[in-house]
């Protein structure tokens, strides 16, 4: 946390402050005047201190001795915050810092207050995310662990191909194949070669003629055919790999915790499933092996063009210097405009998948026309951004056809004059222009490959990205298995913000008993649904600890946990399957009759029975054939049959009309019989049967009580319910 | 349908003739209401701090609880509105770009270097989809991967050489 002082400060500092120790020493990069700049706060046994640097001349800036000090605050702004001190009856604004320092100064400012309360100095470091490597010091891409800087780069491909381990044999054999092939194929310009030496100038040996025409027959049949072979082996290899890359792809994004879903759009998640894996699989299937034949019939072609003549050979290395040049200096800057190519296309498929999920609120408002547009300016930029990548390419690809060109003429000038010299042979000639025209194909392929491939290596590196994600919920090492849970739950001193700044739970403390059902009522944002989500596991807490059965939740394992927790929400999720794969989604293999007794319980089964199809009725996407009532009940029964011994119930607002309702409120009490019970309740009926109604206000419980004890002590619940029946009354006015 | 909760009714307008803020060197803004009432640290924050942010300016207290809103900040006497718009430049610190030396891509994110009218600066971005963010048709507001923000008011307005580099990201 501390950093190294400038010396001009820190001979200031010793003048003004002999053998105080500090206590703390953080640099700000923001200076008071609010442009960017180094200034130093300081904590000393006595004394809060300000210095700075300017021109030259270091000076303390401020000093608050700790004494006087009343309250500290780091308060939270727009891309930066301030540390402000009150001393005195004053505020004084002691500092200005950005978001990079804000974690350092919240921390300085607990304990600066701490110092100035009890003279004990605690130290407060919040740990950080590593957002830069510890290594190179320079930022860590996304969400990666892994610095690829301090890595190869040839590590995107190496841990690509960790994917074929399983299918070494197949790969050695494609090996085999190819290296035969294009043996087979480089032998051909050299009985052309020896046709014109040794038979057609000389005029003689025509008994060689024929042998050797057919020897160049079959050198073509062996190397088609093997050509033939090796494509299908291929397309088996690279298809495998690549399910095997979508497989674990999914896989990752169905564990990773709901915090890494919070940062991004699903939209561009879709695109890795869907076309980043197909980018992969062309690379796998199509250029890679392309890729190491070109590669291979280059070396080979190289190796015989310097025996053919070494002269000749040195003469085209000049136009093969640039091209390599080009793929070097000049390609990267085309990169660009790919990078940018790709970003639109996914900038585009997020707006449709926004719009097409939301199909109903844009219907509801009548909004078509809107979307429409934005979709087209997206479209537009993706046109654009298409033809610009286009352009480019026209300029750079007549550059390398001349040069493609230049090596022909060359090799024809300069090989004529070697001929003429006696230097060499007429065969020698031609079979090494058919090198050179075998040549400069692969160049120009290896050189258009790289643009391939380097687009589908950042797709590559996308997916590998994500399966880098650590889910920032994972079993601890020591985590045990507990198959049967007894539901006791208790928050200690829990703090948790999704902005680690701004903390949405402060200290919250909670026990709950086996078998208790709780109540949470607050205003929207007063920390309600963070406390089941926290229950539930979607978040870890940043502070204090969650215990079930007097055990960290953290230590408890994480599929043992989720088996005992069922949840009920709001706006009940049903996927698109029949009613009863949604009401045994949570488990599986139960019985018709089990999920049968599970809809009677939820009261759904007679209407499930009215509907045609029964039980096997198909519920569309998302459930939408149903209503929020059908829905409701649905998973309720879905609870019912998972029969958990923690139940988390998110009540619905938005309620149906009185007869569900209370068909609704039967099922749900007969849920909470016999469970540890946490509802997020809206329903008075729910309150009036909960054991202790917990009232938040801020992240902070404000009152606790039975519902009755409450209502007498006219407190926040009170006026809470007020309002609520206030509302209901001039609901019912309304309707 | 009538209002549910009374705190929604209760928007205080501030009285531009009614208000006085005071604010001493190093220290915090007060501000004295004209019955005498004195608020000795409250907080200016725009509404719309992009689109208009000289527009509905709320005046909060540190436990970020509303006092009231001044409806237009050009309503107040003009060394009133040079206090509120420091406040408001400190508490925004979102620096203007005015030219870009280099922008430079490596894994998925990209390095910054520019001036602005804060000072020189090196920052670094995480991709580009999500953290550049158009604001009509020009305007761009860049957040860095420390969650600092940078703008950009009119990018074609910006030096031939910073458009050529703003292109690789655009």
């Amino acid at each position: 946390m501390n950093t190294v002082v400038p010396e001009k400060i820190e001979e200031v500092l010793e003048n003004k402050f002999p053998g105080e120790e500090r206590l703390i020493s953080l640099q700000t990069d923001i200076t008071s005047k609010g442009i960017f700049g180094e200034e130093w706060l300081f904590l000393t046994r006595n004394n809060v201190i300000v210095a700075r640097e300017s021109d030259g001349v270091a000076e303390v800036v401020l000093q608050i001795p700790l004494k006087t000090i009343t309250d500290v605050r780091a308060v939270n702004m727009v891309g930066g915050g301030a540390l402000e001190i009150e001393s005195g009856g004053r505020v004084q604004r002691v500092l200005l810092y950005s978001n990079a320092k804000a974690l350092d100064f919240t921390g300085a400012a607990r304990a600066i207050m701490d110092m100035a309360k009890d003279g004990r100095f605690r130290e407060f470091f919040i740990e950080r995310k590593r957002k830069y490597c510890p290594t190179c010091g320079r930022p860590m891409p996304l969400s990666s662990d892994v610095c690829p800087r301090c890595l190869k780069k040839r590590q995107t491909f190496l841990r690509l191909f960790q994917f074929s381990k399983p299918y070494l044999p197949e790969i050695i054999w494609i090996f085999v194949i190819m290296i035969s092939g294009t043996v087979a194929s480089l032998t051909l310009p050299l009985i052309t070669k020896t046709i014109i030496d040794d038979v057609l100038i000389p005029l003689r040996d025509l008994h060689r003629l024929l042998p050797l025409a057919l020897t160049m027959l079959g050198l073509h049949v062996i190397s088609l055919l093997l050509g033939a072979i090796r494509a299908r082996t291929q397309a088996v290899v690279g298809s495998n790999i690549v399910h095997d890359i979508r497989k674990a792809l999914y896989e990752k994004l169905q564990n990773l915790s709901i915090s890494y879903y919070d940062r991004r759009h699903t939209g561009a998640l879709l695109t890795r499933v869907s076309s980043d894996t197909g980018e992969v699989q062309n690379l796998m299937v199509s250029w890679l092996p392309a890729l190491l034949e070109t590669s291979f019939t280059v070396l080979g072609i190289g190796v015989f063009l310097f025996i053919l003549s070494w002269k000749l050979t040195l003469y085209i290395v000049m136009p093969v210097f640039f091209t390599v040049f080009f793929v070097r200096k000049i390609y990267p800057r085309l990169w660009i405009y790919y990078h940018r190519y790709y970003e639109k296309r996914s900038r585009m498929n997020a707006i449709v998948n926004d719009a097409l999920t939301g199909i109903r609120v844009v219907k509801a408002f009548g909004q078509e026309e809107r979307e429409i547009e934005r979709f087209e300016e997206k479209s537009r930029d993706l046109n654009r951004a298409a033809i610009t990548l286009e352009q480019k390419w026209t300029i750079y690809n007549p550059i390398i056809h001349i040069t493609r060109i230049f090596g022909q003429v060359v090799v024809w000038f300069i090989g004529g004059l070697l001929i003429f010299q006696g230097k060499m042979t007429l065969g020698s000639l031609t079979a090494y222009s058919s090198y050179l025209a075998m040549f400069y194909g692969p160049i120009f392929m290896l050189t258009d490959m790289s643009r391939i491939i380097s687009n589908t290596l950042s797709a590559g590196e996308r997916i590998l990205e994500v399966l880098n994600a650590k889910s920032e919920i994972e079993d601890a090492p020591d985590a045990v298995s507990i198959p049967e849970l007894k539901g006791r739950i208790e928050f200690r001193n829990v703090s948790f913000g999704y902005n680690k700044l701004m903390p949405v739970l402060k200290n919250f403390n909670l026990v709950i008993k086996e078998k208790e059902t709780i109540g949470l009522v607050g205003r929207s944002g007063s920390g309600k649904t963070t406390v089941i989500s926290l229950l539930c596991r979607l978040y870890d807490v940043d502070e204090g600890e969650i215990l079930i059965d007097g055990l960290d939740i953290r230590k408890i394992k994480y599929s043992d946990f989720r088996k005992q927790v069922g949840v009920v929400l709001q706006e009940p999720f049903l996927f698109s399957g029949t009613i009863a794969e949604n009401i045994a989604y949570a488990k599986p293999d139960a019985q018709m009759w089990e999920i049968i007794q599970a809809a009677k319980a939820a009261n759904a089964h007679d209407f499930i029975l009215s509907k045609p199809d029964g039980y096997d009725t198909y519920v569309g996407e998302r459930g939408g054939r149903l209503s929020l009532g059908e829905r409701q009940r649905i998973s309720i029964a879905r609870a019912i049959l998972h029969n958990p011994k923690i139940l988390i119930l998110d009540e619905a607002t938005s309620s149906v009309d009185t007869e569900i309702e209370k068909e609704i409120q039967d099922a749900l009490y007969r849920l909470i019989k016999g469970r540890t019970t946490i509802a997020i309740a809206h329903r008075l009926s729910t309150l009036r049967n909960a054991d202790r109604v917990v009232v938040l206000d801020k992240g902070e419980i404000v009152e606790v009580g039975t519902h009755d004890e409450l209502m007498e002590k006219k407190g926040v619940f009170y006026k809470l319910v007020q309002i609520q029946s206030e509302f209901a009354r001039s609901r019912i006015v309304f309707e | 349908m009538k209002e549910i909760q009374p705190e929604v009714k209760g928007i205080v307008i501030l009285d531009p003739e009614k208000i006085r803020f005071e604010r001493m060197d190093n220290e915090v803004l007060k501000m004295v209401l004209e019955d005498g009432t004195v608020y000795p640290r409250v907080y200016p924050v725009s509404a719309f701090p992009v689109s208009d942010p000289d527009r509905y300016i709320s005046i909060r207290s540190v436990e970020n609880n509303e006092i009231g809103i001044i409806e237009n900040l050009k309503s107040l006497p003009p060394e009133q509105q040079v206090l509120i718009r420091r406040e408001l430049r400190l508490r925004y610190f979102v620096p203007s770009i005015k030219e870009i030396y280099k922008i430079q891509e490596e894994y998925g994110i990209y390095m910054w270097n520019v001036k602005t009218d804060r000072g020189k600066k090196v920052f670094y971005v995480k991709g580009r989809n999500e953290n550049i963010i158009f604001h009509g048709r020009t305007r761009l507001l860049i957040t860095d991967i420390e969650e600092c923000r940078y703008e950009i008011t009119d990018y074609t307005k910006l030096s031939w050489r910073s458009q050529r580099e703003l292109d690789k990201v655009l």
